[in-house]
């Protein structure tokens, strides 16, 4: 499954000065693997992702995206593992908090988490890390526009409305079965990730796996 | 801070080493480009795919004689074996890939109440009313409420049609499976965090009952030790005697009942890592 997403808040990195409301748009691949669900998907980020916890290639760093069984990383134990009630929401929900919350106790890209570290202890006095973003943030802006993906500028823009039912779970109904079996939903599902916006329409399903 | 850094990148280069060792001669040398965690996974996924090829989930029925004859070399299991033989007839073995004890547990019970039908109602039951359960525990309800429909669906079909032959068919169908251990795991996390505060006195490493929940019940192939086996009877209200076959001195073979104060209506033959199921003799 390939398509654009957006992580914002405010911002990357909403909680320290890189203040102007910026739309990151970058682009990524979720991969299912045969046994999904009882194993994670994978997600790599397409476009370039200057961020502590992005490797160089793309892949993510997530203890959610860990695989049941113990994995080779490292010796310390993800704070919490995939399992399989884990969803595409889900994921796409950890994927923003960790773009908005850099790790920096275990970077995947070292000289990003250095520099990240430095933007923050100097309170921003040091720009080379706002900087990047910055370019990151315009560049994947640019190129979702040339997909045709409207950019949300807004707070109103990134939160669509949804009708609100009472007593129901922060859960997304729809991605599980759009994504697993191409099924067209139609109910509101639609919660801060709008379909549009976390896939381009033309490739979901389960192409991947 | 540099110092965790670089403490982390000496780790993960000590892991590559170790990683390349377990890749034998054909890729000796590091390739930067290449990432070694998915070589790794890759391989593990290997190995499991040669279990998964050469056994069932859950087997047929064998005599107990057949572990005897395993252990025809080695006197201190064969010895054990021989004390097990009068009061066991027959073992079906599971499939070692994390879910054994599940899978076992959920095989014996469902042929259990197949020839005890008012306990199939009574699971049934205590099924429909955990689903609400779970969903007050937090659980995303869209995915949990598959894996419960499931299981009520396999229920309902055995209070139909059950036959030993029709679980056999259920628990080797690997979508069906599957979807019981998930939920079996769900109902183990849930009895556990309901009781936290008297589960969390034997959580080793310092973590939460939650953590523990996260990282050793949910999460598929994980396997089943002492906690899981008291959260699941006691919630399940189903006695377990689990036989323990082990290099402890002599041919006593020690068993222990889960919960202790319920009689037991499965048994298991555990050996260090595995569970399989036993048959009365």
């Amino acid at each position: 499954m390939r398509g654009w997403g957006w992580a914002s808040g405010a911002d990357l990195q909403s909680d320290a000065g890189v203040s102007q409301r910026a739309s990151f748009l970058p682009q990524a691949h979720v991969k299912f693997p045969p046994d999904y669900p009882y194993s994670p998907p994978s997600v790599r980020f397409l476009t370039k992702v200057w961020h502590p916890n992005v490797y160089e290639n793309g892949d993510l760093c997530i203890s959610i995206l860990h695989p049941p069984v113990d994995d080779p990383q490292s010796g310390e134990l993800p704070c919490e593992r995939w399992n399989p009630t884990q969803n595409v929401r889900t994921v796409l929900l950890s994927v923003i908090s960790l773009l908005n919350e850099p790790n920096t106790y275990s970077p995947a890209n070292v000289d990003a988490s250095v520099m990240y570290r430095r933007w923050r202890d100097s309170k921003g006095k040091d720009k080379e890390y706002e900087n990047i973003i910055r370019k990151q943030v315009t560049s994947s802006r640019s190129e979702a526009e040339r997909d045709g993906v409207v950019v949300p500028l807004t707070l109103e823009d990134y939160c669509i409305k949804t009708k609100v039912k009472p007593d129901t779970e922060p859960v997304d109904m729809a991605d599980f079965y759009d994504d697993d079996y191409d099924i067209d939903d139609d109910d509101d599902d639609d919660e801060e990730l709008s379909d549009n916006d976390i896939d381009d329409g033309d490739d979901s399903g389960n192409g991947e796996s | 801070m540099e110092d965790k850094n670089q403490e982390n990148i000496e780790n993960k280069d000590i892991n590559q080493e170790n990683k390349d060792n377990n890749q034998d001669t054909t890729s000796p040398e590091y390739d930067p480009n290449v990432n070694q965690d998915e070589l790794i996974m890759a391989q593990e996924k290997q190995i499991a795919e040669e279990i998964k090829a050469k056994t069932a989930m859950v087997g047929t029925l064998e005599s107990l004689s057949s572990l005897e004859k395993e252990y025809s070399h080695d006197p201190v299991y064969s010895s054990k074996v021989v004390t097990l033989m009068p009061k066991f007839s027959n073992v079906r073995r599971t499939r070692p890939d994390g879910n054994c004890f599940l899978r076992g547990f959920i095989f014996a019970y469902l042929e259990y109440c197949i020839h005890h039908r008012e306990e199939l109602s009574r699971f049934k039951k205590y099924l429909e009313g955990s689903k609400e359960e779970l969903f007050e525990m937090g659980f995303p309800k869209f995915t949990t409420e598959d894996f419960h429909d499931m299981f009520m669906e396999v229920v309902s079909d055995l209070e139909g049609s059950g036959s030993v032959e029709r679980v056999e068919a259920v628990c080797n169908d690997a979508g069906t499976s599957d979807y019981l251990v998930v939920y079996l795991r769900l109902l183990i996390s849930a009895h556990l965090q309901k009781n936290a505060e008297f589960f969390s006195c034997f959580i080793e490493g310092g973590r939460t009952v939650e953590e523990f929940c996260k990282q050793e019940v949910e999460p598929m192939y994980r396997e089943c030790d002492h906690l899981h086996i008291v959260a699941l009877t006691s919630a399940l209200g189903v006695g377990v005697r689990v036989m323990y076959l082990d290099r402890g001195e002599g041919a006593t073979v020690l068993s222990h009942d889960f919960p202790e104060d319920k009689d037991p209506i499965i048994h298991l033959l555990y050996r260090p890592g595995h569970y399989d199921i036993l048959y009365k003799a």
